[in-house]
C-alpha cells in the first residue's frame, strides 16, 4: 500500500467516524428530540456501514497484498458473471445498461466466481460513476495467447485519470476499490489495466488466463 | 443579542447537517449556509455576511489549502477555522501559515469547535 492511499485511507475512516461522534453529541445534547434522533440513528446507521464496508475493504487489501486470501478454484463463465455484475450495478439506480458485445463462445477462466464478480461490479462501478446517463460499454473475446480478454469502457469523459487510479492518489474509495480489483486480477494470474480511452474516458482491460478446461 | 453568522464549507452531506444543527442549537449562533467547493466561498461570504468559515480541506475531490492564501488576502476579519480529518503537523503547519485562524481535527475536536468559534468572534470584536 502507497503511502498516498494509507493517507487517504485514514482521512476516510474518519470521515464516518466524525458524523458518528457528532451525531451522538447532538443526541446527547437534544435527547427528547424525536425527529433528531431518529435523523441521528439514520446517519449512524449509515455511516457505520460505510465504515464497516472501508475496514472490509482494507482486510481484502492487506490478504491479497500478503498472500493470505484463500481464492476458490473453480470454472466460471466470465460472460454469466458480467450478466450478474451488470445487474447488481444498475439495479435500482436508473443507469442504462452497459451495452454488451462478447464472444459466442465461452469466455471460461479458472477462478473464484465470487471474488470475479467483486472484481467485475467494482469496475463497472467506476466506469459508472463519471459516464452519467451514458452507456459503457463491455466487450469480451479469447486472445490468441490463451487469455479472455475483457474491456470496460466509455468514451464519457471520468472523474478521475487513469494515472491517478495507478497512483492511488484518488479518495480511498476509488484507489481502494482499484487496488483491489488489481490484486484480484494478479491473484488469478491475470493483470488489469486502466488507459486513457481515446473519447477521453477511462478504458479498463481485464486479461485472466483462459481455462484448461 | 445577534447571531453570529458561520459558512459551512464541506461536501459531506452528513457533516453539513450536523454542523448546521449544532450550530442552530446554539442561541449564538446560526448557519449562514453551506457550499461544497472553495469556489463558492467568496460570493457566500460577501452576499451571506458571515462572520466566520469552517472549512475542511478537501472538497471535491480538491485541496482546500491554495485558497487559504486568497482568502485570508481578501477577507483579512473573517474568522476561518479549518475542520478536517488530516492531522500532520506539516499540514497543519501550513494551513496556519496561510492564515487559518484555528485548525480541528475531526471527529476528536468536534465538541470544542463552537467555544472556540466563540472565543475567537469575542476576542475580534
Amino acid at each position: 500500500m502507497s503511502a498516498n492511499l494509507l493517507e487517504s485511507l485514514i482521512h476516510e475512516l474518519r470521515t464516518p467516524l466524525n458524523a458518528i461522534a457528532g451525531w451522538l453529541l447532538l443526541m446527547k445534547k437534544r435527547p427528547a428530540d424525536r425527529q433528531l434522533i431518529d435523523e441521528a440513528i439514520a446517519v449512524i446507521d449509515r455511516n457505520v456501514r460505510q465504515q464497516a464496508k472501508l475496514l472490509t475493504d482494507f482486510s481484502d487489501l492487506y490478504a491479497l497484498q500478503s498472500g493470505t486470501l484463500k481464492l476458490h478454484s473453480e470454472a466460471v463463465d466470465m460472460g454469466v458473471l458480467i450478466g450478474a455484475a451488470i445487474d447488481a450495478v444498475v439495479a435500482g439506480n436508473g443507469r442504462p445498461r452497459p451495452r454488451l458485445d462478447l464472444s459466442p463462445d465461452p469466455l471460461t477462466v479458472t477462478g473464484d466466481a465470487e471474488r470475479l464478480l467483486q472484481l467485475l461490479t467494482t469496475l463497472l462501478q467506476l466506469q459508472m460513476q463519471g459516464a452519467g446517463q451514458k452507456a459503457v460499454c463491455v466487450s469480451g473475446s479469447k486472445t490468441d495467447t490463451g487469455r479472455i480478454q475483457l474491456k470496460i469502457e466509455s468514451g464519457t469523459p471520468a472523474t478521475f485519470a487513469p494515472a491517478e487510479l495507478e497512483a492511488e492518489t484518488l479518495r480511498v474509495g476509488a484507489s481502494l476499490d482499484y487496488s483491489i480489483a488489481r490484486l484480484l486480477a494478479a491473484g488469478h494470474g491475470g493483470e488489469l489495466l486502466a488507459a486513457e480511452h481515446p473519447d477521453g474516458g477511462i478504458l479498463f482491460t481485464l486479461c485472466l488466463p483462459r481455462s484448461a478446461s | 443579542m445577534t447571531a453570529n453568522r458561520v459558512l459551512i464549507a464541506e461536501d459531506n452531506t452528513d457533516i453539513v447537517r450536523l454542523l448546521t444543527t449544532l450550530l442552530d442549537h446554539e442561541a449564538d449562533f446560526e448557519c449562514a449556509g453551506s457550499v461544497g467547493t472553495t469556489g463558492e466561498i467568496p460570493d457566500a461570504v460577501e452576499s451571506l455576511a458571515v462572520d466566520a468559515l469552517v472549512l475542511d480541506l478537501q472538497l471535491a475531490g480538491e485541496s482546500s489549502v491554495p485558497f487559504l492564501t486568497d482568502c485570508r488576502a481578501r477577507f483579512p476579519h473573517l474568522i476561518v477555522v479549518v475542520f478536517s480529518g488530516h492531522s500532520s503537523p506539516a499540514l497543519i503547519t501550513e494551513v496556519c501559515a496561510r492564515g487559518a485562524d484555528d485548525y480541528l481535527v475531526k471527529p476528536n475536536d468536534l465538541d470544542v469547535l463552537i467555544p472556540r468559534l466563540r472565543s475567537m468572534l469575542k476576542s475580534r470584536r
